[in-house]
């Protein structure tokens, strides 16, 4: 369904980012008189599709008789697809990274899967494995998104659940034929409507809040892809990568500033502004390939210049490997976030970190400055050089991209999560962590309580 | 590339069926498994705001969620047994006379199709054993 489109985009993406935006460029253009229809047109597949499953669920929801089951699920698959298809237009194309696109697909379409099964399948019993396929695809969402503990937790807490709710189907709900509680609805068709419009009205939401008309936070979690197109530009157009940095600040494109000395931003890794920035770096070293091609005696300054570029993207998030003839030796963003200040006095101790992480991390920061040092003078050198040889310059290349990726992977690696997440809880937390305990005890005092039989009238 | 919209598309789509679930089934079991789904789709939501914007506050929230949805389901189980123990039924329509005051009660109108039992074929009965059977194939065995 997808592959078709999808690798013409895939070719298209590496050449050109801008390209993989259509819609964003054409909604930033103001056209208010052809909104209204443009609305219609963005909008129309996600109405097309509450009604179908709204359709679909008054068909399929139990009732005694007049149940259309083949018709109900051939609604229900065909708003599941045109849902697919408008959201793969609007958001991006899912092709681009196959493994993780496709265990997304496969992850997302048993979760919802499970889920409309739960909601109308007769036999509460089959319904509870229903749930159980749909916390599955859930499971497998949450390891997409780099969480790990949640879900371990959810497998553990939620298969507890279900083999406790299947004891109480077999127990209580084993009816032979039909009955009132498994084979009617109240209301399927409003019901749906109401679930379905919910669905839709959200869906909605986010479209108009992906356009991405200014908001700051929309563009905070777009992983820096509108702004990144901006900073490209801005890196360009300008040798000082000083003003872009003030820019960069002041801008608001970056939410989340340079030197935060608060806890919240003490907590991640990577800053968006530094992920965008080492991407930046990344996606300049790719293309180096294209500027060690041809003649490299000619045009040095330009081709010196790029990986300069590079240079400076660098340091700016892990700082100058020493001092350069620029001047003073330079701390990176990532250290003086992290890491607590030589010269700070007691009065004035910044918040910072020294748990296992960022250890790690601060000691990938020190491979990548010397990389990016020896990178850049060994480039610089060979250009200036009689005959400058391509393959080392490659060689050298290659080895600054890997360490990069390391770094950047610090930010991202989802077994890292774990240890972060007991960080966040159990520092900051604390006391919630205490209630929730208190609560669970309470719930399971309360639970025995109430469903305890009374004898009070033997006595 | 797989982005925040399209977890967040898929948890608004949980919500929903979850929501309808939870509105139009009658089984108390069901409806508190339609409860789960909708907590499910909230907890995807928090997982990936906390993935993309890099930060681990989301899963903070999801933990404490699923901490809150265990005490929950202790209780609601227990309420469920209870309900159970009073009515011999699961459904909740039984339980309608707690409406609210001028709210008109629900009535199936609808009768329930029990479906007609098929004739069951006459099992084969075995003898006890040390007794001489007395069905028709023991009658053949003598004409023998």
């Amino acid at each position: 369904m997808l592959a078709g489109p999808g690798k013409g985009a895939a070719i298209g993406q590496r050449n050109d980012i801008s390209s993989a935006f259509p819609c964003e460029k054409m909604h930033e253009a103001p056209m208010p008189e052809s909104s209204l229809v443009m609305m219609v047109n963005s909008i129309g597949p996600v109405v097309l599709a509450v009604l179908l499953a709204v359709l679909g669920s008054s068909w399929l929801l139990p009732r005694p008789r007049g149940r259309f089951v083949s018709g109900g699920v051939t609604a229900w698959i065909a708003a599941a697809v045109i849902l697919a298809v408008w959201s793969y237009h609007r958001w991006g194309r899912p092709t681009l990274e196959l493994v993780g696109s496709v265990l997304f697909l496969l992850f997302a379409s048993a979760a919802l899967g499970g889920g409309a099964t739960l909601v109308v399948q007769r036999n509460p019993a089959r319904g509870a494995i229903a749930f159980a396929f749909a916390i599955l695809g859930v499971c497998g969402l949450f390891l997409l998104l780099a969480a790990p503990f949640l879900m371990a937790v959810t497998i553990i807490v939620y298969a507890g659940a279900i083999i406790v709710t299947f004891l109480f189907v077999l127990m209580l709900s084993q009816t032979a034929g039909p009955s009132d509680e498994n084979d009617r609805s109240r209301e399927p068709l409003l019901g749906g409507l109401a679930g379905f419009a919910f669905a839709g009205l959200v869906l909605w939401l986010l479209h108009i809040s992906s356009l991405g008309n200014g908001s700051t936070l929309v563009r905070a979690v777009e992983w820096g892809e509108v702004g990144r197109q901006n900073q490209t530009e801005r890196v360009e157009g300008r040798a000082d990568v000083d003003e872009d940095r003030e820019e960069n600040r002041s801008g608001g494109t970056t939410p989340s500033g340079i030197t935060p000395q608060t806890q919240k931003e003490l907590l991640t890794v990577l800053t968006n502004a530094e992920r965008q920035k080492l991407r930046e770096a990344l996606r300049r070293l790719d293309h180096a390939e294209e500027i060690l091609a041809g003649d490299l005696r000619q045009e040095r300054e330009k081709r010196i210049g790029y990986f300069e570029t590079v240079k400076d993207l660098v340091i700016q998030v892990v700082g100058a490997a020493r001092e350069d003839e620029m001047g003073a030796a330079r701390e990176g963003t990532l250290s003086e976030r992290l890491v607590l200040p030589v010269h700070a006095t007691e009065a004035s101790v910044p918040l910072y970190r020294s748990d296992p992480q960022v250890r790690a991390v601060m000691a990938q920061v020190q491979r990548v400055r010397a990389t990016n040092w020896r990178t850049f003078k060994h480039i610089e050198s060979q250009f200036l050089s009689e005959r400058p040889e391509k393959a080392s310059m490659e060689r050298e290349v290659q080895l600054l991209r890997q360490e990069l990726l390391v770094l950047l992977g610090y930010g991202e690696t989802p077994a890292r999560t774990v240890s972060n997440l007991g960080y966040v809880v159990y520092s900051e937390y604390l006391l919630a962590v205490e209630v929730v305990g208190v609560l669970l005890l309470i719930a399971t005092v309360g639970a025995v309580t109430v469903a305890q039989r009374h004898t009070g009238e033997r006595e | 590339m797989i982005g925040l919209w399209h977890f967040l598309a898929v948890s608004a789509v949980l919500f929903g069926l979850g929501l309808t679930g939870f509105l139009t089934r009658r089984n108390l079991i069901t409806m508190f498994l339609c409860a789960e789904l909708m907590l499910q789709g909230v907890a995807l939501n928090f997982a990936a705001f906390s993935r993309f914007h890099a930060q681990m506050y989301g899963q903070v929230f999801v933990v404490f969620a699923v901490a809150v949805a265990a005490a929950e389901a202790a209780l609601a189980l227990a309420l469920a047994l209870v309900l159970y123990r009073q009515a011999r039924s699961m459904d909740v329509s039984v339980w309608q006379s707690l409406r609210e005051a001028g709210v008109p009660a629900t009535v199936d109108l609808e009768p329930l199709q029990i479906p007609e039992v098929a004739q069951e074929e006459e099992e084969v009965h075995l003898p006890p054993a040390g007794l001489r059977p007395l069905d028709s194939c023991t009658e053949e065995h003598a004409g023998v």
